[in-house]
């Protein structure tokens, strides 16, 4: 079965180790803003006659990209015995993940407003791609207990 | 649509584990279509009768429902 819309096996496991580091990073990404660490000067603004250097800090940008990158590497590469079946599987549990999400977000529309609907739609970014890795690896875990159960 | 795929392994003498390498599947593959919880693509159910020698029909049958 070929498939070229999949990533290699072997960028599995690395990213899914960089997933978790930048999840991670991510629970403290106000500790890393206030130390500035990340803070880089973007320009020059002319401001009372005087050109003052204007900065920002790319503590969010860098772990928001990490993380949904990374979260795309885990979820779209191989398996190490691609075929049919578990491609069938992996729409499966994409299907799935998408009305899961989108069914708990027209719920969240109701639950929160304004600006804690913010935070709704900030974890919403990633969710879609969480929840099929999970559906995906509970499929696969299911699979492979069944087959132990047939020895 | 049902199979006999486990009765023409009988026959054949062969385990799941070698028909998956004969037909370039995984052995979760093999048992799921065993099992019914899976219906083969055209190309695999082929590739199967080819390898057990026998007609398409002889393996596969359409049920009441399909």
């Amino acid at each position: 079965m070929k498939t070229n819309y999949l990533f290699p096996n072997w960028i599995k496991t690395p990213a899914f180790i960089f997933l978790l580091l930048f999840i991670g990073l991510g629970l403290f990404s106000n500790d890393i803003a206030h130390s500035d660490i990340l803070k880089i000067q973007i320009g020059e603004r002319l401001e009372k006659g005087e050109m003052v250097p204007q900065y920002k800090d790319f503590t969010d940008t860098i772990i928001g990209f990490s993380v949904i990158l990374f979260s795309l590497l885990v979820a779209f590469s191989k398996e190490k015995e691609e075929d049919e079946y578990i491609e069938k599987i992996r729409l499966h549990s994409l299907v799935w993940a998408i009305y899961i999400n989108f069914t708990a977000l027209l719920i969240l529309f109701w639950v929160y407003y304004d600006f804690d609907f913010l935070s709704v739609m900030m974890f919403n970014l990633f969710t879609p791609l969480w929840i099929f890795i999970i559906l995906f690896h509970i499929q696969k875990i299911k699979l492979q207990k069944s087959l132990n159960h047939e020895e | 649509m049902k199979n006999n795929l486990k009765v023409q392994r009988a026959i054949k003498d062969i385990t799941q584990a070698d028909l998956a390498k004969e037909i370039g599947v995984s052995r979760q593959t093999i048992n799921a279509m065993e099992k019914g919880k899976y219906i083969p693509s055209t190309v695999l159910s082929l590739k199967i009768a080819k390898y057990f020698e026998k007609a398409l029909e002889d393996i596969f049958t359409l049920e009441d429902n399909d």
